[in-house]
């Protein structure tokens, strides 16, 4: 087989070769058995390298890295305040038994699959920033856990502390109508939390 | 204290904002990153965080490596994304970074990596489940037989359809080489993975 033939195989399977080169190996292959079986094999290692699916990513590992990089200090950086977390939080953070998970919210229906209890062992916070909003989160009476948000000059980010008890599997919506409503949906149960105004907020 | 309606606004403006970050290329997100926004790096974290243990994992084989990899990969470019230059490409950045962390995993495990000729349990499963796990036990098992710097070029040209210029520019090495090193490459799994043991 011509040498510069197979690279182009390579290349046109790779879809790094021109239009003017397409053609010109279509014209060998047509000529050419090898070459054809050639490329015939360069697909099936392909399909077989492809029969390796992609992996979800570890529970847990995005919150571990988070924790990390709340606690490091890249040079010219202010440290995180490890300090920030006031006792009452750090109480309940203990209460809710760590199931906590971290997310930003955008408007619309967000699904959140929430980490089992072995998911993390959290005391305090995820946020990455000081905390700057929180709101229980009650469905019928039932407090399942906390809201924490806050917001800088980029963006909100919303971190959960979720009750062990708690249903593993919450719907959270932020209606482009009124952006300070986050409604809360969790086995059949809706609950609509203000954002602001509750007995924690705009600590 | 601010009043309810100062609040709302203010919280309607961070909303905003909010969206603003969801729809907030890499560029953005790493410019605010530089300026020492925690939060926009977790949105960067949020986006490549699954690829990079992908990529950790498919390098290493081994999931607990690969999460620690994962991490390492994270820490290192928070610790050093003001010295990143904004006119490259967040993501071959951070590849690359990725790959580095690899390298260095398997270098120090060298002599001391199992390998694991991917013998199933024949107890398992219906034929055609058996033979999907037997077929990626098989890949895994090549994967880890070739050299680590043609199982890279496998890996971000056949699971993360990386280009060759993209390639070049995450291993830092001239796209001819890219190509060689990719050709040879298949070579070496086609002659483990296929019946005919050929691709030259």
């Amino acid at each position: 087989m011509d040498p510069r033939m197979m690279e182009l195989v390579h290349r046109a399977f790779d879809g790094e070769c021109t239009e003017e080169e397409r053609v010109e190996l279509d014209t060998a292959l047509s000529r050419d058995p090898a070459l054809r079986s050639f490329q015939i094999q360069l697909v099936q290692l392909d399909q077989h390298l492809r029969a390796m699916p992609e992996e979800d990513s570890p529970e847990g590992l995005r919150p571990a890295i988070l924790e990390v990089i709340r606690d490091t200090s890249p040079s010219g950086l202010r440290h995180a305040r490890r300090g920030s977390i006031s006792s009452r939080r750090r109480d309940f953070a203990i209460f809710v038994a760590g199931a906590a998970a971290m997310f930003v919210v955008g408007v619309g229906l967000l699904r959140v699959p929430l980490p089992g209890l072995d998911g993390g062992n959290t005391v305090g916070t995820l946020l990455p920033t000081e905390i700057t909003h929180s709101q229980s989160i009650r469905l019928n009476g039932e407090t399942l856990g906390e809201l924490r948000w806050a917001d800088s000059d980029g963006g909100t980010l919303i971190e959960l502390l979720w009750s062990a008890d708690a249903p593993a599997l919450l719907e959270l919506e932020i209606d482009p109508e009124a952006p300070t409503l986050l409604r809360v949906r969790s086995e059949g149960r809706e609950a609509s939390i203000p954002l602001v105004g509750g007995p924690n907020s705009g600590q | 204290m601010n009043s309810p309606s100062r609040k709302e606004d203010k919280l309607s403006a961070a909303t905003a904002v909010l969206l603003k970050n969801v729809d907030s290329s890499d560029a953005q997100l790493t410019r605010r990153a530089q300026r020492g926004d925690r939060l926009a790096f977790a949105g960067l974290i949020e986006r490549h965080e699954r690829v990079i243990y992908n990529l950790s994992f498919r390098m290493l084989g081994d999931a607990d490596d690969a999460r620690d990899a994962t991490q390492a990969t994270f820490v290192k470019a928070f610790l050093s994304v003001k010295a990143f230059d904004p006119s490259r490409r967040f993501y071959s950045w951070i590849y690359r970074i990725g790959v580095n962390e690899c390298l260095n995993e398997i270098r120090k495990k060298s002599g001391r990596m199992e390998l694991d000729d991917g013998l199933v349990d024949a107890t398992l499963g219906p034929a055609e489940e058996f033979e999907k796990a037997e077929l990626r036990l098989h890949v895994r098992a090549a994967l880890r037989r070739i050299p680590a710097n043609d199982r890279v070029v496998i890996i971000l040209r056949h699971y993360l359809d990386r280009s060759y210029r993209e390639m070049a520019e995450i291993l830092d090495i001239p796209e001819k080489t890219v190509k060689s090193r990719l050709y040879t490459a298949r070579q070496r799994l086609a002659s483990l993975l296929l019946p005919t043991g050929e691709i030259v």
